[in-house]
C-alpha cells in the first residue's frame, strides 16, 4: 500500500458512509430512488461546491447504490463534441445487452469537473469545441443517470449552453454542514476522525487523536486536504507542525474539566448549557466522561442509582440518533446527561480529580482479544453450521472438552483450526 | 476427535427426529423435484439447518455442495456483503439435473426489514435458478413480501421423548451407558435443544462423568463463574470492583453486555435469595437489556446496572 495517496483508498462505498449534510443526502437519495423506481424527472444531477468535499466520491457511491459501473470523463480527457458523443453519448443511450429487462439503468455517466470544459471561445490550445452542446444532448437523450460535478457553478452557467444544462438537471450545492458546529458538522467531524485513525492504522502508522482533531479543525470541510495533511504528518512524523498547535489541545482539556466541575458541583443547569455551547468534543465523549467520574461524585448508593438512571436515559437517546437516524435526539442526550446532578442529593465536598475515561484507552487495548474471540467463534460456527451467536451459546462445551486433557485440547485446536490465542480466549 | 453435533447430524430427511409433518412435506418436494422458496421457523436446535442440508442433498444429488450456499445473517454484517456473496454464488453454473442452487440464510430474522426488502430484489433477480431457505425463530420476523413468496415450515420444539430417542441413538453408537435419570437430567437442562443435549452428552463421555448431579452442575457451569462474581461484588456494594471485573470481561475477553446480563440472569434464577430481592434483580436485568436494545451503550448501561444491584443488595434484604 505504501506510496499510494491515502485519498485514493478513502472512498466510502455507500451514500450513508459518505460525509455530507443530512438534507443533501436525502435529496441525493431521492434522485437515486427515482432511477431505481424508473420514475425519473431529471436525467442529470449537478453537484457543485468547493474542492475536496467528496463530490466525486459521492458520484461513485451513487453508482454503487445503483449497482452499476461508472463511465467517467474528467478534465484530463478531451471533451469536444466527438469524444463526448463517442464515450458518454453512446453509454447514455445503449443499455447493456443483459440488462434490458431490468428497470433502472446500466451505468452512471460521470462528467467530472465540468466547469473546466473549454468550449469554443477558450484562449488556450486545448479546446473542447462543441462539448457543452453535446453534453446537453447527452442529458436530454440519456437512458442512464448523468452526474456532473463542478466547483464554479456560476462560471459554468455563463458558458454557452450552461444554463440549458442547468435547467435540465437537478442542481445541488454540495455541503458537509449548513452551519459550523451544527449536528451535521459535529457528526461528520466525528466520523471523519474515526475513519482517519483507521486509515492511519491500516497503513501501519500511528497518530494521536489530538493531532487528528487539530488537523481536522484547521482544514474542515476539505477532506482531501485533511487526509493529505494526515498522511504527511504520519509518514514524516513531522512534529514541529503539531507543536504550533499545541495550545488548542490544552484549551479543550481544561474545558471538559470545567464542565465536569459545573455539572457535579455547580449544579446550575443554565450555566452548564452555556459551557456546553462552546464545547470542543462530542456528546458521546461527554457521556463517557460523566460515566467515568460519577461513582466518585455520588457516594450514596441511592444517589448513584438515581444519577445513573438519568445518564442511562441520555445514553439511550444517543444510541437512537444512529438507530433511528434522527439527529435531534443528540440535543436531548446532551441536555439530559448535563442534568445528571439532579440524581445526587448529597453533594460531595471532597476534592475529586476528574479522570479521563478509561474506556477510550482500553478499547484500543482490547482490540486484539476481541478479534481473537470473534475469529474463534467464526471458526467454530463454520464447522458446526452456526452463527457466532450460536457458537457463543456452546462455548462452555469447547472449554469443557479442552479442560479434560491436554491431548483433547490440542485435537480440538486442530479440528477447529484455532491458534493459541484463540484457544486461550475460549478456555478463559 | 469429532464434534458430535456434526458427527450425528441427520443425513437424510427421514433421520430428523420429531418433525414428522415438516419432513413429509419436504420429502414430497424431493419426490416432485420442485422447490419453492422456504421459511424454516422454529427454536434453536430442532433441525432447521439439518433439514436444509438434507433437503439439498436429496434434491440435488452427489454434487450438492457446489450448489449450496450457507450464509449467516448475524455474521455477514450488512446486506451488501450478503448481496455480494449471493451474486458471486449465482455466477457458478449449477451442476445437477435440476439446474438449481439453494441459498440457506440462517438467522434471517437478524436482518432489519430494510435489509430484507433489499434482499427481496436480489431474490427476484436470481429466482429462475436459485431458491432461498430462510431460517428464523419466528416467521413473523420475516417481512410480508418475502413471506408471501415462500412456504413457511414450522419446526416444533423437540418433546422429551423425541430428544431421548435421538440421545439413545447417539449413546448406542458411542458405546456409552447412561441411566434413565441422567437422560432425564439432560432433557431438563437442554429444554428440547438437540444441539445443547448432544454437547452435554459428548462432555460426559470425555470427562467420564455420568451422574444427574454432574449434568446439573455442568449446565450450571454453562456460564463461567465470573458472572456469579459480578453479581456478588455488586450486591456487597463493591461497585468499583464489579465495574473493574466487567471491564476485564468485556475488554479482555470480548463479552458483550447482553452476554453478561444473560449470564447473570441464569445465575440469579438458581440462587436461593429473598424473593423480593430476586424479583428486583431480575427486573433490573430486564430493564438494562431493554435499554441496550433501545440503543444504549454497553458501558453506561452496565455501570447503571451495577449501581442498581449494589443498592438492591444493601437496601432489600
Amino acid at each position: 500500500m505504501k506510496g499510494l495517496f491515502w485519498n485514493d483508498f478513502y472512498r466510502p462505498k455507500s451514500l450513508d458512509d459518505t460525509l455530507m449534510a443530512n438534507d443533501i443526502r436525502i435529496k441525493i437519495k431521492g434522485w437515486v430512488e427515482s432511477w431505481q423506481r424508473g420514475e425519473v424527472t431529471k436525467n442529470a444531477l449537478i453537484l457543485w461546491g468547493d474542492p475536496g468535499l467528496g463530490k466525486t466520491t459521492t458520484a461513485f457511491a451513487i453508482a454503487n447504490e445503483l449497482e452499476v459501473p461508472v463511465i467517467e470523463m474528467n478534465a484530463s480527457d478531451l471533451r469536444d463534441r466527438q469524444s463526448i458523443k463517442n464515450i458518454a453519448g453512446l453509454a447514455s443511450i445503449y443499455m447493456d445487452l443483459f440488462s434490458i429487462e431490468k428497470k433502472g439503468c446500466s451505468k452512471v455517466i460521470l462528467m467530472d469537473e465540468a466547469d473546466n470544459i473549454n468550449d469554443s471561445r477558450s484562449k488556450n490550445g486545448s479546446s473542447d469545441t462543441g462539448g457543452m452542446n453535446e453534453l446537453l444532448n447527452v442529458i436530454r437523450n440519456t437512458r442512464n443517470p448523468v452526474i456532473i460535478t463542478m466547483n464554479d457553478y456560476y462560471g459554468f452557467r455563463r458558458k454557452s449552453g450552461g444554463s440549458d444544462i442547468i435547467n435540465n438537471s437537478l442542481s445541488i450545492e454540495f455541503k458537509l454542514y449548513n452551519r459550523r458546529r451544527d449536528i451535521d458538522y459535529n457528526e461528520n467531524v466525528r466520523k471523519l476522525r474515526t475513519n482517519i485513525i483507521k486509515i492511519v492504522e491500516e497503513n501501519g502508522f500511528r497518530i494521536s487523536q489530538n493531532d487528528v482533531s487539530v488537523i481536522i479543525e484547521r482544514n474542515f470541510p476539505d477532506i482531501r486536504g485533511i487526509i493529505n495533511d494526515v498522511q504527511s504528518i504520519a509518514i514524516n512524523s513531522n512534529s514541529s507542525m503539531m507543536e504550533n498547535l499545541a495550545e488548542g489541545q490544552r484549551d479543550s482539556a481544561t474545558s471538559i474539566f470545567e464542565i465536569m466541575k459545573e455539572i457535579f458541583r455547580g449544579r446550575n443547569y443554565e450555566k452548564i448549557f452555556e459551557l456546553l455551547r462552546d464545547k470542543d468534543f462530542d456528546t458521546s465523549d461527554l457521556v463517557l466522561w460523566i460515566d467515568n467520574n460519577l461513582p466518585m461524585e455520588a457516594e450514596d448508593p441511592l444517589d448513584l442509582v438515581n444519577a445513573y438512571e438519568i445518564l442511562s436515559t441520555a445514553d439511550i437517546y444517543l444510541g437512537r440518533v444512529i438507530k433511528k437516524q434522527h439527529f435531534r435526539y443528540k440535543v436531548y442526550a446532551e441536555d439530559i446527561s448535563a442534568g445528571v446532578f439532579n440524581g445526587i442529593s448529597t453533594v460531595n465536598k471532597k476534592f475529586v480529580k476528574y479522570e479521563f475515561p478509561s474506556m477510550i484507552m482500553s478499547m484500543s487495548r482490547s482490540k486484539g482479544s476481541r478479534s481473537a474471540r470473534k475469529n474463534a467463534l467464526k471458526k467454530i460456527g463454520k464447522i458446526t453450521h452456526t452463527s457466532s451467536k450460536g457458537a457463543t451459546d456452546l462455548l462452555w462445551f469447547y472449554s469443557a472438552i479442552a479442560s479434560t486433557s491436554k491431548e483433547n485440547k490440542i485435537e480440538l485446536m486442530e479440528l477447529i483450526g484455532l491458534d493459541e490465542k484463540e484457544m486461550e480466549i475460549i478456555t478463559g | 476427535m469429532e464434534i458430535w453435533i456434526e458427527k450425528y447430524r441427520p443425513v437424510k430427511l427421514s433421520d430428523i427426529y420429531g418433525q414428522d409433518e415438516v419432513v413429509s412435506r419436504l420429502e414430497s418436494f424431493v419426490k416432485e423435484k420442485q422447490l419453492p422458496h422456504l421459511i424454516f421457523a422454529g427454536p434453536a436446535g430442532v433441525g432447521k439447518t439439518s433439514a436444509a442440508i438434507a433437503l439439498t442433498r436429496e434434491l440435488l444429488g452427489e454434487n450438492w455442495r457446489d450448489s449450496f450456499l450457507e450464509l449467516n445473517a448475524s455474521d455477514e454484517r450488512g446486506i451488501d456483503i450478503i448481496r455480494e456473496n449471493v451474486k458471486e454464488f449465482a455466477r457458478i453454473k449449477p451442476f445437477n439435473d435440476l439446474g438449481l442452487r439453494i441459498i440457506f440464510l440462517d438467522e434471517a430474522d437478524q436482518l432489519t426489514s430494510d435489509a430484507q426488502a433489499a434482499l427481496r430484489r436480489t431474490m427476484e433477480r436470481f429466482s429462475a435458478t436459485t431458491r432461498f431457505i430462510f431460517s428464523c425463530n419466528y416467521s413473523t420476523q420475516i417481512i410480508p413480501p418475502i413471506q408471501s413468496r415462500a412456504v413457511v415450515m414450522r419446526f416444533h420444539q423437540l418433546s422429551d421423548d423425541d430428544l431421548k430417542s435421538y440421545l439413545k441413538f447417539v449413546i448406542s453408537k458411542e458405546n456409552m451407558t447412561l441411566d434413565e435419570d441422567a437422560l432425564d437430567a439432560i432433557c431438563e437442562v437442554s429444554s428440547g435443544d438437540a444441539r445443547k443435549a448432544t454437547s452435554i452428552l459428548q462432555t460426559l463421555k470425555y470427562s467420564g462423568e455420568k451422574s444427574p448431579k454432574a449434568i446439573f452442575e455442568m449446565s450450571g457451569n454453562l456460564e463461567p463463574a465470573d458472572f456469579e462474581k459480578i453479581v456478588k461484588l455488586a450486591m456487597e456494594g463493591l461497585f468499583d470492583e464489579a465495574v473493574d471485573l466487567i471491564e476485564k470481561l468485556t475488554v479482555d475477553r470480548g463479552y458483550s453486555a447482553i452476554d453478561l446480563i444473560k449470564g447473570m440472569h441464569s445465575f440469579i434464577r438458581r440462587q436461593r435469595i429473598g424473593q423480593k430481592q430476586k424479583l428486583a434483580i431480575i427486573e433490573a436485568l430486564a430493564e438494562a437489556e431493554f435499554r441496550l436494545v433501545e440503543g444504549g451503550s454497553d458501558r453506561v448501561q452496565l455501570d447503571a446496572l451495577m449501581a442498581k444491584l449494589s443498592w438492591i443488595g444493601q437496601e432489600l434484604n
